[in-house]
């Protein structure tokens, strides 16, 4: 099949593209978190949604490690994407853990918010990163990746959110460890994508996955002003 | 060299005039190369030349499905220049997304 990735730019590149066009939906929703008058009530609820969603990081890359290993003799791609995902886990590991700890020092029990039902936004998000990367093909759960890591928290909105909220540092810690983090990881999905010879196909589900990906994590966050920020 | 306006007027057009019309989607989804090439210059007219380069290399290398869920975004979609001509991870805005 033909490859999708042209002499005028890299397939990473293109990616960011595409999220780049969609991007300041996603930006929108933060600001609107962050300047909030009341962000001292939505910062604990973020946090709860955050650990909805990031719950679920390391069990969508197994998954899809899983399938890809399934699919690895004869598919060049899952067998690359396998590797990717079997190095990348260990890095997130626990990540989920940092928020409860940071809603602990806010005073929430980790008992009561791992009881709450998760909205049905996330599930979607989640949900059809199940979807694309069982019954279609694994290397999509990159698209959700490119996304998640690729636009982190800046020290600098940590310290706006230290400060506006008035809470203790302790409480943002895992924002904190993201804005250190994700950076690397994302010069490293980059060498990976731009590795792959993908085909139209698989970039645009590695494309749709992003673009899907920055809709329902804004819309996410926008129900937690809707619903948290006192109308 | 278009100003920022321009081209943010430019990809706006685009947004209008194929990515809001399902059959010029389908069409354009469905065109060679240099068949897409001709449907954007004949959608932004003289405007075509104000269209980032870099937007129209991204442009033409959607699937129909990818297509369909930026007409989806329509709304939410900025068009700003400096996010489409950008290419540097590490210099994308800030969001609270985490993974």
């Amino acid at each position: 099949m033909a490859q999708a990735q042209t002499a005028e730019a890299a397939t990473s590149e293109i990616l960011r593209l595409k999220i780049g066009f969609v991007l300041p939906a996603l930006v929108d929703a933060s600001e609107r978190i962050c300047r909030h008058p009341r962000v001292r009530e939505l910062y604990p609820e973020y946090l709860v949604t955050s650990h909805c969603i990031i719950r679920a990081s390391v069990p969508l890359m197994e998954t899809a490690r899983e399938r890809a290993l399934e699919r690895a003799d004869g598919d060049p791609i899952a067998a690359a994407v396998a590797s990717y995902y079997e190095h990348h886990i260990p890095e997130e590991l626990h990540h989920d853990d940092w928020l409860l700890d940071d809603l602990e020092v806010l005073g929430h029990d980790r008992s009561d918010v791992l009881a709450r039902i998760p909205s049905p936004t996330v599930a979607e998000l989640v949900g059809a990163q199940y979807y694309w990367l069982l019954h279609y093909h694994p290397v999509s759960l990159l698209g959700y990746i490119a996304v998640l890591e690729g636009y982190p928290p800046t020290p600098e909105l940590v310290e706006g959110l230290v400060a506006s909220t008035g809470y203790d540092r302790d409480a943002f810690r895992c924002v904190a460890a993201h804005a250190e983090l994700d950076p690397g990881h994302s010069e490293e999905l980059d060498e990976l994508l731009d590795s792959l010879p993908l085909t139209p196909e698989l970039a645009g589900v590695v494309g749709l996955s992003a673009m899907t990906t920055v809709e329902l994590y804004a819309r996410a966050l926008d129900e937690v002003v809707e619903e948290h920020g006192g109308g | 060299m278009a100003t920022p306006e321009k081209k943010k007027g430019a990809v706006a057009l685009f947004a209008k005039k194929i990515l809001g019309n399902p059959q010029k989607r389908a069409a354009f989804a469905s065109a060679s190369d240099a068949d897409k090439d001709a449907m954007i210059d004949a959608a932004l007219g003289p405007r075509a030349a104000d269209l980032p380069s870099r937007a129209r290399v991204m442009f033409k290398g959607l699937s129909l499905e990818e297509l369909n869920g930026l007409d989806k975004m329509q709304t939410a979609m900025a068009a700003e220049p400096d996010l489409v001509e950008s290419v540097n991870t590490n210099e994308g805005p800030a969001t609270l997304a985490k993974l």
